[in-house]
């Protein structure tokens, strides 16, 4: 039998810290690819949020700078303005990107920087224990919603597509890391919104599903299925804008 | 070179400018947006960036990001619009990024109003922002000091790899007066610490971040322990008059400071014997200045334009409270000189209480 296992590349110094299962791991794998693909590794300046996502810092080698948790919008539009030949990325977190730093995300949007994010939806900010994030579904139990997300008491969850949708940006697109074949469209999606910089089309983010079993206390396994059976279903999935 | 009449704001950002800041990113507020309207049209000349900010918070997290990139970069704000930076800055001493910021202070709490100040002083040296830290703090009396602070203020952040802050007020921001303008100096962005990108085997990746995070703590925390005090014995820098003999010694800084030196001067004609420390770094605060006091000084008062004398504190250590220690602080307006020298006259009487110390 053929090992079909493909070895991690060089940007993926050493082992991550992240529990087995966790979504974020995946993620940092295919941009991994994409980067050493793309052969712009050393073109380019990774915008670090706050959040279990940050942990790409110990495991990918990578310059890096890290502004306070949710202020990636800001931060990727200097880094781009001083230094307009690398590349400026964000792995930002859903409570980052949509919560605490929504304003600086929606301004970078609206101005068209010429910027990528990408944003890891887990449904919950993870690494403080798993309290609920706007993008928290309803009913979803979480550490702050123990009876469950309600409309009344904690508003409608978040859905970035409604906020993007009519702005003036060159792409914008929803994936998952579910099963391989959305993996594949991840990197798809990933490689896509960073041709989009290179080619100063401008601002571009991609949201990825992404699972963590740890918080949604789901076997691995099981965290995947969530995505597939609830996440996917709820959400309109792949691109929405491409220009 | 060229001299031009112009406002406090303008010079300290021209100041700026030519000491080769290459990004600015702020927000409006009075009386600082002469700050960011120069800049806006400056930057462009010179081959820099300006981006208005769409809050505080955004601005002081851009020249965070600017920086890191090698960029001279500074932000500058007032009141309310100084607070939303402190988290950014908190996040600049951390992460050891030589960025500058200046604060135009104005009167009040909260919103407060628009005129001048000088009681952000308390924000501005005690820290401001979460955890262990001054950021180098220069206080300019005059337009030409503005230009020079700013002008220099990079450099003196580039040696300690820490942020300074130019405490200026709605006085001197607003005045003009003649300036003097140095030559443009040329800054290579390029440095070794500046994140610009690494290639596989090009060496070791860089994070700019909390060095904590890669470091052992302890470790971390002596070096920048060591740094602190370092800065705290190298830098205090002061100017003073007439303190040799003086029997009252007035200790004031930025706008009250011009009143305070003007006081001495009328009161010396008429024989009153006044002495003035002005502080010039109001961190690491000049406390070798108050070593050469005369043991016979029956008091010290410190002349701010704040409710609650904020910088009597200062005083009192810097003198271990061996002298009578008094504040005349007279809210938003600096007090005439009349006044001035009348308090005074009542000190060296022995007719005032000591001031408390909030
Ligand atoms: C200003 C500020 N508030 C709160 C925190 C605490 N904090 C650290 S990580 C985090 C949540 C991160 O959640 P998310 O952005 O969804 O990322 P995840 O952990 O899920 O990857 C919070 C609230 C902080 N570091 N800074
Ligand atoms: S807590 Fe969740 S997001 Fe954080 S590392 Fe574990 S699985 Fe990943």
């Amino acid at each position: 039998m053929s090992n079909r296992s493909k070895k991690a590349p060089k940007i993926m110094k050493c082992e991550n810290k992240f529990c087995a299962g966790c979504g974020h791991s995946l993620f940092d794998r295919i941009l991994g690819e994409v980067l050493t693909e793309m052969n712009i590794i050393g073109e380019t300046i990774v915008c670090s949020d706050i959040g279990c996502n940050h942990m790409f810092q110990y495991s990918m080698a990578v310059d890096v700078i890290v502004p306070p948790h949710g202020k990636m919008g800001a931060a990727l539009t200097a880094q781009k303005r001083v230094r307009p030949d690398k590349y400026a990325i964000t792995i930002a977190g859903d409570g980052g990107a949509y919560a605490i730093g929504l304003a600086e995300t929606v301004a970078a949007a609206t101005r068209n920087e010429n910027v990528t994010m990408f944003v890891m939806n887990n449904t919950l900010y993870a690494m403080t224990g798993g309290q609920a994030a706007p993008t928290t579904q309803l009913g979803q139990i979480s550490a702050s919603t123990p009876k469950g997300r309600t409309e009344k008491d904690h508003g409608l969850d978040f859905d970035v597509f409604n906020v993007m949708r009519n702005l003036d940006i060159a792409y914008l697109a929803r994936t998952s890391v579910a099963n391989p074949s959305e993996i594949r469209k991840t990197k798809n999606a990933v490689k896509k919104a960073i041709e989009k910089q290179r080619d100063n089309k401008g601002f571009s983010l991609v949201e990825v599903l992404v699972p963590c079993p740890t918080n949604w206390g789901l076997k691995p396994v099981d965290a995947m299925k969530r995505i597939e059976n609830e996440l996917m279903v709820r959400y309109e999935m792949g691109e929405i804008i491409d220009k | 070179m060229e001299t031009k009449i112009i406002k406090g704001n303008e010079a300290l950002a021209e100041g700026a400018v030519r000491g080769g800041c290459r990004f600015y990113a702020g927000y409006p507020i009075t009386p600082q947006s002469e700050i960011l309207e120069w800049m806006s049209w400056r930057q462009k000349e010179v081959g820099g960036v300006f981006v208005q900010g769409e809050s505080e918070i955004a601005s002081v997290n851009m020249v965070f990001a600017a920086r890191a990139l090698g960029a001279r970069a500074m932000t500058s704000s007032s009141g309310p619009g100084f607070s939303l930076k402190q988290e950014g800055i908190a996040y600049w001493v951390s992460a050891g990024v030589p960025a500058v910021v200046a604060c135009v202070q104005r009167f009040g709490i909260g919103d407060g109003y628009i005129s001048a100040g000088q009681d952000n002083y308390w924000q501005a040296v005690k820290g401001g922002g979460n955890g262990d830290y001054h950021l180098i703090t220069l206080a300019p009396n005059s337009v030409q000091e503005c230009l020079d602070m700013a002008y220099e203020s990079f450099e003196l952040a580039e040696k300690w790899m820490h942020p300074v802050l130019i405490l200026s007020d709605g006085t001197i921001g607003q005045m003009m007066e003649p300036c003097t303008m140095p030559v443009m100096k040329e800054y290579d962005m390029d440095q070794p610490w500046a994140a610009k990108g690494t290639a596989i085997g090009e060496g070791e990746n860089k994070v700019i971040t909390d060095i904590t995070y890669f470091q052992d703590i302890d470790e971390w925390n002596a070096g920048y322990i060591e740094k602190m005090r370092k800065i705290q014995k190298d830098e205090q820098r002061w100017e003073e008059f007439n303190i040799d003999d003086a029997d009252v010694i007035l200790v004031a800084y930025g706008i009250s400071s011009r009143v305070a030196q003007r006081s001495v001067e009328i009161a010396r004609k008429k024989g009153i014997k006044l002495g003035l420390i002005r502080p010039i770094t109001l961190w690491p605060y000049p406390r070798k200045a108050f070593e050469k006091i005369n043991k016979n000084c029956k008091g010290i008062v410190t002349l701010e334009m704040n409710m609650m004398g904020q910088m009597l504190e200062d005083v009192k250590i810097a003198v271990s409270c061996k002298f009578p220690c008094y504040a005349l602080a007279t809210a938003q307006k600096v007090a005439p000189t009349d006044e001035v020298i009348a308090f005074c006259q009542k000190v060296m009487d022995g007719k005032v209480k000591e001031t408390e110390v909030f």
